[in-house]
Order: C-alpha cells, then sequence, then structure tokens
C-alpha cells in the first residue's frame, strides 16, 4: 500500500523518493488537462459521415453496375470517353484479310522444306552461321568502341574523328539517334566492317574508288568551281544530280582532306545556284545539306538546311519522296527544325499506306519510314519488305529506285537482304567499270535513267548510295545485323 | 454510357463466328473485324494517341486471333480473348519503341466544350478544331499522369465498358488489384481534371 492512499493526499507522500512521486503526479496532469469538458455523443457524427456519398463506392457501381449516383464521376467518364475516340471511318477488313492470306514466315519457310529436321551437314551449316554472326558482331563492336569510349579527340581532329566519339549504339528509333545516327560512317574501319558484316565487303575499294572517281569530276575554278553535274544538264537537273553526287561523297564520311574540301565546294555550287522548281532536286538538296550540318555542325549549313526543308512542297510518293522523307527523317533526328506538318503528311501518306503498285521505291519507303519510326514488328512492315523480296528482277539496273529498298532491307537484314545484295546490289558493282587508277565509274547506259539524267556521274552517285546501305546511318536495335 | 462500347448480346454469336473462324473461314474473319474494330482501335488510339498506329496494332490483333484460332476454346469470351490478345500486342510494341507523340497541335480559341469534342478530329474544321484539341490535349496529359497499368485497367472500364472480372482477366491480375487501380485513376484524373469536369455538369 503507497503512502498516498493512507493519507487521502492528491499527491504522494513528499517524503517517498523522487522517481516514485514524478510518474503519478504527471500521470494527473495529462488526464486532467486532456479531458474533454462535457462528454460528446459520436454516434450523429458517425451517422452524418455514413450518409456522405464514398467516392470509390461510387466507381464501383458506376463501372460494375452502370448506375451513377455522382454528377462529378459522371461527367469525368463522359469528358474521357468522348475527348479519347479515334476518328471513325476505319475499315480493316480488307487489310486483315489480306495479311492472314499470307502465310506466316516460318510457316512459309516450313512449308518449302517440307521439315524441320537437320543432318549433320546442316547442324554444322547453323553452327558455322551462329559463329560467324558473333564473330562479326563482336568485331563491329571492337570497331565502333574505342570511338564512343574515347575520352577526349585527338589534336587537330577534324569533323569526321569529332563525329567518332559519339556513341552509336542500337537506337530504337531514328529519333533516338539523334546526332549519332551519321557516325558509323565516319571512320574507315567502321565502315569497312559493316560492309563486311554485310556481305559487300568485296566491293567497298570500289565504292572508295567511285567517290573518288566522283571527287575528280569536279571542276575547280571559274564561275562553275565546285560543279560535279555535266555541263549539258538543265539547271534543275543539273542541281538534283549534284546533290546526289555530293550525297555518295557524304556517305564516305568526312575523313578525307580532299573530299571534305569537294564536298564544300559542291555545296559552295549549288548555293550559288537559283533556287529549283523541281522536287526531287529540292528534297535532294535538303537531304545532302541536312546530312552535311550533321556531319559538319556548320551553322550556316544547318540553317540552309532548315530553309531547304522549309521549302519542300507536298510530295507524292516517288523517287522525289524517298529524297525528301530521308531529309525530313534524318533532320528531325538530327534536331533541326523540320516543318512538323509535312514530315506527319509525308508519314501519313508515304510511310503508312501499303503501297497498291509493286514498286521498289515505294515498298522500300514504306518499309523504311515504318522501321525508322519503331514500328518493324507490325504486319504490314513486314508485308511491304515480303513483297520487296519477292520482286522480280528488272533487266535494268535501278539505282536511283533501289536507294531506299536498300536502306530498308539492310535494316530488316536476314535471308531477305542476303537475296537483295544477290541479286541487285552484287550485279550492280559488277557494272562499275575502272577508269584510271583505283578509280570507278558506272557508265550512264548501264543503269536505267542516268543516260539522259547526268550520264554517269548521275549513274555512279545512285550506285554508290546503294551499296553504301549497310553504314550510311547507325543500325537500329532488332536490324538484321 | 460510352460512345465506343459494343452491344454485349454478340457474346453466342461471337462464339458461332469464331467457330468457324476456327475451320478458316475467311468470312467469319471479316464479320469479326467489323464488329470489334472500332473499339479496338479505340483501345490503342487511348494508349498512343496515333490513329495510324492504333490501326496497325488493331489489324495485327485480329490476324493473331487468326493464327491462333486453334487455341480458343468454346468456353472463352471472344472478346476478351481478343483484348488478351490486344493487351499482348501492345505490350510488345511497348518494348520495340518509345511512344511517339502527335506533333500537330492548334491554338484557337471559343466554342462549346462537349460540341468541340463530339465532333471527331477529322471534322473539327467545321466546329472548333483549337478547342476541342486543347481538351482532347488535356485529357490526354492527365491520362498521361496514370501509370501504364491504372491507366490501362481505367480506359479498358471507362472506354471500353468491362466489368472488373473481365478486365482482371484480359490483364491477368487479380480483381481486387483492379479495383484498387481504378480508384486510384479515378482520384487522380478527377484532381488533374477538376475544372473541366466543373464546366461539363449541367
Amino acid at each position: 500500500m503507497s503512502p498516498r492512499d493512507d493519507q487521502g493526499s492528491p499527491w504522494p507522500d513528499a517524503d517517498a523518493p523522487d522517481e516514485d512521486r514524478l510518474p503519478g503526479r504527471l500521470g494527473d496532469l495529462v488526464r486532467g488537462a486532456l479531458s474533454p469538458a462535457t462528454p460528446t455523443d459520436a454516434a450523429p457524427l458517425v451517422r452524418l459521415r455514413l450518409a456522405e456519398p464514398d467516392p470509390d463506392r461510387s466507381v464501383d457501381r458506376l463501372y460494375e453496375q452502370g448506375r451513377c449516383d455522382d454528377p462529378e464521376l459522371a461527367a469525368l467518364a463522359r469528358l474521357v470517353a468522348v475527348a479519347a475516340l479515334p476518328n471513325p471511318g476505319i475499315d480493316l477488313s480488307a487489310r486483315v484479310l489480306t495479311a492472314i492470306q499470307q502465310p506466316a514466315r516460318s510457316s512459309r519457310r516450313l512449308a518449302e522444306t517440307g521439315s524441320v529436321a537437320l543432318d549433320g551437314d546442316g547442324r554444322r551449316r547453323v553452327w558455322w552461321w551462329v559463329c560467324v554472326g558473333h564473330l562479326a558482331a563482336a568485331l563491329v563492336l571492337v570497331v565502333l568502341r574505342p570511338a564512343s569510349e574515347a575520352g577526349s579527340v585527338e589534336e587537330n581532329a577534324g569533323p569526321a574523328q569529332i563525329m567518332a566519339t559519339a556513341a552509336p549504339s542500337r537506337p530504337a528509333t531514328w529519333s533516338d539517334g539523334g546526332a549519332s545516327l551519321l557516325a558509323t560512317r565516319a571512320r574507315l574501319v567502321s565502315r569497312s566492317a559493316l560492309a563486311d558484316s554485310h556481305g559487300l565487303g568485296a566491293v567497298q575499294p570500289v565504292v572508295r574508288g567511285s567517290v573518288a572517281w566522283l571527287v575528280a569530276q569536279q571542276r575547280i575554278g571559274g564561275p562553275d568551281d565546285g560543279r560535279l553535274a555535266p555541263m549539258d544538264l538543265g539547271p534543275d537537273r543539273a542541281l538534283a544530280v549534284q546533290a546526289f553526287a555530293t550525297l555518295a561523297m557524304l556517305g564516305e564520311g568526312l575523313d578525307d582532306h580532299e573530299r571534305e574540301i569537294a564536298i564544300h565546294r559542291s555545296l559552295a555550287w549549288i548555293g550559288r545556284q537559283p533556287s529549283p522548281q523541281d522536287p526531287q532536286a529540292l528534297a535532294a538538296i535538303a537531304w545532302c545539306r541536312v546530312e552535311a550540318s550533321l556531319l559538319t555542325g556548320d551553322p550556316d549549313w544547318r540553317r540552309q538546311a532548315e530553309i531547304d526543308l522549309a521549302r519542300l512542297p507536298p510530295m507524292a510518293a516517288g523517287p522525289a519522296a524517298a529524297a525528301a522523307v530521308l531529309a525530313l527523317e534524318t533532320a528531325n533526328a538530327g534536331g533541326l527544325e523540320v516543318p512538323r506538318r509535312l514530315l506527319e503528311s509525308v508519314r501519313r501518306q508515304i510511310g503508312r499506306p501499303l503501297p497498291k503498285d509493286e514498286d521498289p521505291t515505294l515498298l522500300g519507303l514504306s518499309a523504311l519510314t515504318r522501321m525508322i519510326l519503331g514500328l518493324r514488328g507490325l504486319t504490314s512492315t513486314t508485308a511491304s519488305l515480303d513483297r520487296l523480296d519477292r520482286l522480280p528482277v528488272a533487266p535494268v539496273a535501278d539505282p536511283l529506285a533501289w536507294i531506299a529498298p536498300s536502306l530498308a532491307l539492310r535494316e530488316a537484314g536476314g535471308e531477305r537482304w542476303d537475296r537483295w545484295v544477290a541479286t541487285r546490289l552484287l550485279p550492280l558493282a559488277r557494272r562499275f567499270e575502272p577508269v584510271g587508277s583505283e578509280r570507278w565509274a558506272m557508265p550512264g547506259e548501264a543503269v536505267r535513267w542516268a543516260g539522259d539524267a547526268g550520264g554517269p556521274v548521275a549513274a555512279t552517285a545512285w550506285a554508290v548510295l546503294c551499296l553504301q546501305a549497310p553504314y550510311r546511318t547507325v543500325p537500329l536495335a532488332g536490324s538484321g545485323r | 454510357m460510352l460512345a465506343t462500347v459494343t452491344t454485349c448480346d454478340t457474346t453466342d454469336d461471337d462464339a458461332a463466328v469464331m467457330s468457324r473462324i476456327r475451320e478458316s473461314d475467311h468470312g467469319a474473319v471479316e464479320i469479326l473485324v467489323r464488329r470489334y474494330q472500332r473499339e479496338l482501335v479505340g483501345f490503342f488510339y487511348n494508349q498512343c494517341w496515333d490513329q495510324g498506329v492504333a490501326e496497325e496494332l488493331a489489324q495485327d490483333t485480329f490476324v493473331n486471333l487468326y493464327r491462333a484460332r486453334e487455341r480458343w476454346v468454346p468456353t472463352a469470351k471472344v472478346r476478351t480473348y481478343l483484348y488478351r490478345i490486344a493487351h499482348n500486342l501492345w505490350i510488345d510494341h511497348l518494348r520495340r519503341r518509345r511512344r511517339l507523340v502527335s506533333l500537330d497541335q492548334e491554338d484557337d480559341d471559343g466554342g462549346s466544350l462537349v460540341d468541340g469534342l463530339a465532333a471527331p478530329r477529322q471534322d473539327s474544321a467545321t466546329s472548333d478544331p483549337g478547342r476541342s484539341d486543347r481538351i482532347r490535349e488535356r485529357v490526354q496529359t492527365a491520362l498521361g499522369r496514370l501509370g501504364a497499368g491504372h491507366r490501362e485497367v481505367f480506359l479498358l472500364a471507362n472506354n471500353q465498358a468491362m466489368r472488373y472480372h473481365e478486365i482482371a482477366e484480359v490483364l491477368g491480375i487479380p480483381e481486387g488489384t483492379v479495383k484498387s487501380r481504378m480508384h486510384h485513376a479515378v482520384r487522380v484524373l478527377r484532381e488533374s481534371l477538376a475544372d473541366l469536369i466543373e464546366e461539363m455538369q449541367p
């Protein structure tokens, strides 16, 4: 029994030690201070709270039972539903039926071979290709990694070395590639490695020799200083040929001083000419200046490229559109000012619909646009590539029409690319003729269109653009090689 | 309740159509496409806001359904089966690429909120393109603030009129998770779109 009980005092025994008295006093103090003045009846408050609508229960009632007791929630549901409606007038029937009538790729291959069983030779071949593929990938990584990991640019480094320091990792879309999109062409070693891994290693000397021949065609001095196009062409056609020839030179990067100077002179010549009216010339010049500005970082060329892009007319699908699409998408990836409506309309009208005709440019452009936008896996992309793959080989080489398909099939990779190389690119390379020491040129009459549209300069430029497909841009994630 | 909803009395008929599809009947595929194309395009459009991509993915959904026709069992609801394929396609698509945002935007003023919204995009020139586009953009931004899981649950319930158990089946998650995601999504959207909601109320 405590001293407090004995004496009836509200306070602990004054004689008790401190540690006994303090807790008791504290407890009394807290009880006294926190007691409400009058007892409160909680029941009405609870009833009130229960009568309030529970927002979560309103949600469940609306979406589970279709009954709504909350006008705000009903308004929200309607707002989202109406604002999120796609455009009407959708009819996918024809597209779906076309797609399901094509057998899946794997089942088609099975049907062709009739069996999946591999004999010893088959297994060895599979392993051989697996090993070769891994070695090629490792070689490309070894070649590209030093450029991306180099801490500093070498002294007196030119634009090519600066570009080579950009990390050419595999982006999902061209936009993700950013300014590194063109990094694969920056150095001879990366160009050769990619050409090798794409089955075009053997024709690399011809490509280099052809670009050197183009450089040698340039006029030096006088009013036509920098001109590559033949003198007998009309102004618009000359500008288009000049732009394609410059693009072929740009495709080999800027790691050669003579070529770099030739590119500068060529662009300067284009800059001195009156603006063309022909869409193909406009588009080719825009593409050329976009690539030049991204490779060099030159602000004047960048400004000029942006003006070119703003001047591009709306494009119908065709060779002019190919140059326009490549100009717009490259510029967009590289961060240049791009006319958004034109870009969107080009994507909608050229990239999205499957071409009706079996035209290599249109099919290639459609597949390429889809892949650079990251739509590689869609059925329609596969359909474009399959149709491209099945095109009969024309008796006359048509490198102007093969630029977009070459870029598209290189992205697709696999057997389609191998077939394209075997049936189009290697035979095209065989049409080059030697012109002096380590120089090569494509005779105008050897390819379609060039006879009337720029002779060997145009023919050489177009053929080179096709053969540069393995390294013109950084391969996207999911690319076949 | 919502414009994009397909009537549910097609369920029995769906099963009959699906049985014909299992027999490789292309005519039956066309019936199913016509029946569900609009809502499937709506489903994808609400995720990516790009009509072209939405149409492509919806097309692929039907193609995949056809290719997997042997795997469908008559007890499975066709609509749920379709959405399950669509959901998987969307996940694959997301893995392949980052979302692209449409860059076309106008900025005008005026007009009634509901009228502007009710007009689809391609007809908007006749009514009030700028305002409706801006409201769409607000709604899209608000939906974008939700996590992908919350957004998908909300849109399946709100725009595709799916019940919780159907959503759970499509997404392969427990019904309780659907419910809690739904509650969270509505709370976030109420907060983000408070002014528009107030304007829409009579």
